[in-house]
Formats: structure tokens, sequence, C-alpha cells
């Protein structure tokens, strides 16, 4: 971006705006722009399109067409006339979805769907947003840019997931989940970026570690101890929070989907954007085995290489529950489950605690509620800890269920979340980062209830104010 | 009277007021330099297609970059409707490259303003793309298209854009054809 000069900074974002470059006077701007599927012009009582702040204006196209607002009243933002309807079937058909598919998705006719495919047909720009999101494209580059963050092997991974015969109960509905947890994840850092910072995380994301040789546990359990020293954890202590974990010190996206029960959860990769998508059916209903789930993605998403991950990777329960040391694997599986349980639990202090016992059986609750993790995951640990044979330790049934503590340090905050109406992928993190973003005026109010899928009627800032709290 | 002056008068009269271009879209004084006939400037003239005589089209005009190249600027000033192409000589010579809508109208106010591409020598595209002139609701947009269907002309209009709460520019959108 060539150095604007002080004249047009003023004619594009006022002259109360302060600072010297384009980004700063935009963070400072209170000019309002609205976007329609072809144009950006200034926000005007006739527009019916999407508002935008000077800073979510820049940061979606540049300086180039604010200057162009500034000097002609409007900018063009198509430059293909075959877009965005290129993009949107493109996209729709690499997925393999059909338009029946997409349109249940978002309680529309499938007309309108088809109608946003057909060059030159005229759609309103919240429908083609609501498309993209569910696309898990950009929805503030659809129809400016072609493609519009699409990532291709993504999209061409989730369709051949829902093609494959042996991967049971993966439908276009999966795909479609899978999809809007992408789009969030990606979405996410676009907030963060809007906020001025590159990462929030308190340390610096290891490199990726392409060694899965025999034993694979082994270098599961080694990684867990490298990711416990980047933490500053001793190798000894319990997580307390694996979602806070997560979330906020190592701020990756955690998304949570209602998916079908047999899958436990998934590490997505959209762009250069990795995020964790838990399910909240079935046995993650438990805690602690949510616990394990979390960090057997979080085993994934940190040490896979991209050629592993292969833009997704999702694991079902019975793939969780597998004995890390059981050779007939996938090595990255049995890397992600030993580095799961020997995160959370680390084998020296396993060990040590089950030294305490005479019979090493009755550590099992020790573990269970020191650690948070599962009866049937304590048990193996200590069996491969100590090197006994798990039929030994006899079949417990009785054992006690995670404390309340350990259900509000886990919370997703979802059960207290404000607004009904949006989605349980939309209640993380996201929604604070939309909520601190729309009440520090970052981001329109018109995108914050677009963003967390309100009506009208929802009491907005009050909402928003909830949410920083719940999360502060 | 010309079936020209006719119909824009109509629209004149719907209007009621022309328009003083907003002060702070005017980038230069170049902007402001009366074009006239020697400069490009060229006067809208009766066409030859009455009003809602023959068949419409079967299929839009498409219009893509090279067609938008051969664009017109149009006003419809207090006594007459001007035109003049976007990218011509006099153009080169300003500062901006090339004209806008106040050198068509030397900065004076104008009911309407827009763009135009001639199909060919009876059907023309229009728009109301114009940040100094265009027309401010979708009616308006819709009487100057038929003040130029009115006028002689088949017309393909692009119509309204209710996001954007302005009018619609050429590309993206296809069209419409302007009927009784």
């Amino acid at each position: 971006m060539s150095k604007a000069s002080k004249a047009k900074l003023d004619q594009v974002f006022g002259p109360d705006s302060e600072g010297d470059s384009p980004a700063e006077r935009a963070h400072s701007s209170k000019v309002t722009f609205v976007r329609s599927q072809v144009q950006l012009t200034l926000a005007n009582p006739a527009a019916k399109g999407r508002q935008l702040t000077a800073a979510e204006a820049l940061s979606s196209f540049g300086w180039k067409p604010l200057l162009q607002v500034a000097e002609e009243g409007a900018a063009l933002l198509i430059r293909n006339p075959a877009e965005p309807s290129g993009t949107l079937k493109r996209r729709r058909e690499e997925l393999g979805l059909s338009i029946e598919s997409v349109a249940r998705a978002l309680h529309s006719d499938p007309k309108d769907v088809q109608n946003a495919e057909t060059p030159g047909t005229k759609s309103s720009i919240r429908f083609l947003e609501r498309l993209a999101q569910v696309l898990a494209l950009d929805e503030r580059k659809i129809g400016f840019v072609s493609d519009a963050g699409r990532d291709s092997e993504l999209g061409v991974r989730l369709r051949e997931m829902a093609g494959q015969r042996d991967v049971t109960g993966f439908t276009q509905g999966t795909v479609l989940q899978l999809g809007e947890a992408a789009w969030v994840a990606a979405r996410q850092q676009l907030l963060l970026s809007l906020w001025g910072k590159a990462s929030e995380a308190y340390i610096q994301l290891p490199r990726h570690d392409s060694r899965y040789a025999f034993p694979a546990w082994s270098i599961g359990y080694e990684l867990a101890s490298r990711t416990r020293e980047l933490l500053g954890l001793t190798q000894s202590e319990p997580i307390s929070s694996v979602r806070r974990l997560v979330e906020e010190v190592l701020a990756l996206p955690l998304i949570q989907q209602s998916m079908d029960a047999r899958f436990a959860g998934a590490t997505i990769a959209n762009g250069r954007t990795r995020g964790i998508v838990v399910n909240e059916a079935g046995a993650n209903e438990n805690v602690w085995i949510r616990r394990m789930t979390l960090c057997h993605e979080l085993g994934h998403l940190l040490w896979d290489p991209d050629e592993k991950l292969e833009c997704i990777q999702v694991d079902e329960y019975s793939d969780l529950e597998q004995n890390e040391r059981q050779a007939k694997r996938d090595p990255a599986e049995v890397r992600a489950n030993a580095f799961a349980v020997a995160f959370l639990a680390p084998p020296d202090a396993v060990s040590e605690m089950t030294r305490q016992h005479r019979n090493p059986s009755d550590a099992v609750p020790s573990v269970m509620e020191h650690f948070g993790i599962s009866a049937t995951a304590a048990r193996r640990h200590i069996c491969n800890v100590i090197g006994a044979e798990e039929s030994t330790f006899g079949r417990e049934t009785h054992f006690a269920q995670p404390s309340l503590d350990w259900l509000a340090a886990e919370n997703l905050t979802i059960d207290f979340f404000p607004f009904q109406s949006t989605p349980i992928s939309r209640r993380g993190r996201f929604s604070w980062y939309v909520a601190k973003l729309c009440l520090g005026g970052m981001i329109t109010e018109d995108t914050a209830r677009m963003l967390l899928v309100l009506g009208d009627e929802d009491d907005l800032r009050a909402g928003l104010k909830q949410i920083v709290e719940l999360r502060d | 009277m010309t079936t020209t002056q006719m119909a824009f008068d109509e629209f004149r009269k719907l209007i009621e007021r022309a328009q003083e271009p907003p002060k702070n879209l005017i980038a230069n004084a170049d902007q402001l330099k009366p074009m006239n006939a020697e400069l490009g400037l060229l006067e809208w003239v009766d066409g030859q297609a009455p009003f809602g005589s023959g068949r419409p089209p079967a299929t839009a005009p498409t219009l893509d970059d090279k067609a938008c190249a051969t664009r017109h600027l149009w006003a419809v000033r207090i006594d007459d409707v001007v035109h003049a192409a976007e990218q011509n000589e006099f153009g080169k010579s300003l500062e901006s490259r090339v004209i806008k809508h106040t050198n068509l109208t030397g900065g004076a106010p104008a009911f309407a303003g827009g763009e135009l591409i001639f199909v060919d020598a009876d059907t023309v595209v229009i728009n109301g793309w114009s940040g100094r002139y265009g027309p401010k609701s979708e009616a308006h947009m819709r009487a100057v298209a038929v003040a130029f269907a009115e006028s002689g002309y088949g017309i393909w209009s692009m119509g309204w854009d209710e996001d954007a709460g302005r009018p619609a520019p050429f590309l993206g959108y296809t069209p419409q054809w302007v009927s009784q």
C-alpha cells in the first residue's frame, strides 16, 4: 500500500480519525460503509446490505476501494462478472453437496441457492454471506476475490470422507458441520487480526514433528512431556482446565459441534488456521472423556505435519478407546492417544501414585480424580506404566463421577449463553472475540448479529456484555 | 418539441429539483472544466425505436471489461441530455485522466447522471452509477430508464441495488429490459 496523504486519509476516514496510516485511521474512524453483492458505498438509510466499520472494510478490501468510495461515492467490488456465482457453485460441488442439502442447512429455498450460483443474478448479500459460511469460504471476500479464501484441499478431503463407505455416519450433514467448524476456526483468526494481533497465545507453538516410528506411543509420551515444558507445567501437576489451556493459553480455535454420536472430535485445518472440533454428543458428555478427546486432538493439532493431517482428522470414540500400546493401528492415532493420556497424566507421576498403593488397581480412583481422566483410561494407563496386564485389575464399575469443580473448569459456557439462536459452534472463544470487537467499535452491530446468527429482536449489547463477563 | 425533450421533461417534473454535485466529491479543479462538442460532448438525440414497439431481445447483453471500456457518461441537464465517452482525448488531459460527470455539466446542478454502453445504434444499456448525480431511489432510476426508452431506444437498465441503496453498476448483474 502506497503512503496515503493526510488529505486522502481525512477524506476516507474523516478528519476526526487519528494516525498516519490507513490502518491507524480506520481504527479510530466513525465512517461506516455498506456492501452489496457488487459494490461498496457509504452507509445510508436506504441500504439494506452489510454494514461495516472502516476497520472491517479496510481489512476486507484494502485501501483502494475505500479511497474510491470517498472520491466517487462507490467502489465496484466485482472484477469478474462470473463471480460470486462461480466460486459458490465450484465450492459446493467440490464438497460433494447437493443444492437441496445446502438449502436445508440454511433453512432456505433451493431456488435461492440456485440463483446465487447463476451469473448475473441479484442475491442479497446477507444470503450470500450465509451461503459462503456454510461452504467454509471467507464471506467478507465473496465476489471480491475469486475463490474467497477457499481451501480446496479441505473441500476435496471432506468430499472423499463423505464418499468412503467405511466411515459410517459421515454424511453430507457431517460435511456441512465440519465446514461450519472450519469457517469458525478461520474467522476467529480473522477477528484476532482485526484486533491488530497475530496471536494471543502465551507461547509460540512448536514445529510439527514427523516421527511416527515404532513404538509411536513412546514418541507420544515424549511430545506430551515437551508440551508440558513449553506450557511451563511440571511433569506431575494436574491440568485443571484443558478448555482454558486450548482456548486461552494456546489461543487455538475450539469449536463445539453436535455430530453423530460415534464421532468424538476432529482436528481441522482451513488454510493456515488449525482448530479443534469437539462433539458435544456421545461419550464427551462425561467431562473426563471430553478432556481426553481434547488432548487427543491437541496432539494432532500441535504435532502432526500437514501431510499427515491432510486438512482434517476425524476421530471416533472407538479410536480413542484403543490402547496406545497396540501395534496394529495407524501410528498417528497411536501417537495422539499416547500424547493425550501422558499429557493429562504424566507416566512418572502415575507410577509414583501407584506405588503408594499395595494393590495397583486401588490407584485407579486416585489417578482419575487427581488428573481428571476416565476409569477406563486410568486403568489402562496404570497398566501400561507399571507393565501390568489389564485383565489382572478386575472390573470395578462403581468409580466416582467428575466433581462439579471439573465440570465448571471445562464448561464451554454454553449453558449460560445469552442468545438462543447462536449455533453451539459459535458459542466458544469466537463469541468472546465478536463481543469484544463489537463493544469496542471495531465491528458493527450488524456484523456481530451476522456472526452470532441473531435476529433484530435480541438485546445485542446486553448479551455481548454478558459474554465478555462470562469469559473474562 | 423532440421526443427526447418530451420524455426527459416528464422525468424532470417527477424529480422536481436538479441536484448540486457534492462538494466533497470534487477532487480537483479539472473535474469542473465544462466540455463542449469540440471536446467530445454529445447531445442525446431521438432514436428510431418507439417505446414499446417490437419484442424484447431474447437474451440480455453480456457486459465485461471490454464492453465497459466503451462506456459513456450521461447527464440529464436543466435543458438537455448529454453524454460523452469516459475515456477520450479531453479526459486524458485532465488530472484524473478520465472525464467525470461534472465535466458534462461544468459543476452545475443536474437531474440525474449515470453511464451507458451502446449495444448497437438503437439499443443501449444504462445505469445510474454517478456519485455526483446518481438517481436517489429505485423509482427515480426506473423513471430515467423509461425516459431513455421513450426517447426512441431499446433500453436495458442495470436497475437499483437495494443492498447498497444506490443504482447498480454494469458488472455483476444481468440488465433488465425496460418495457412499458
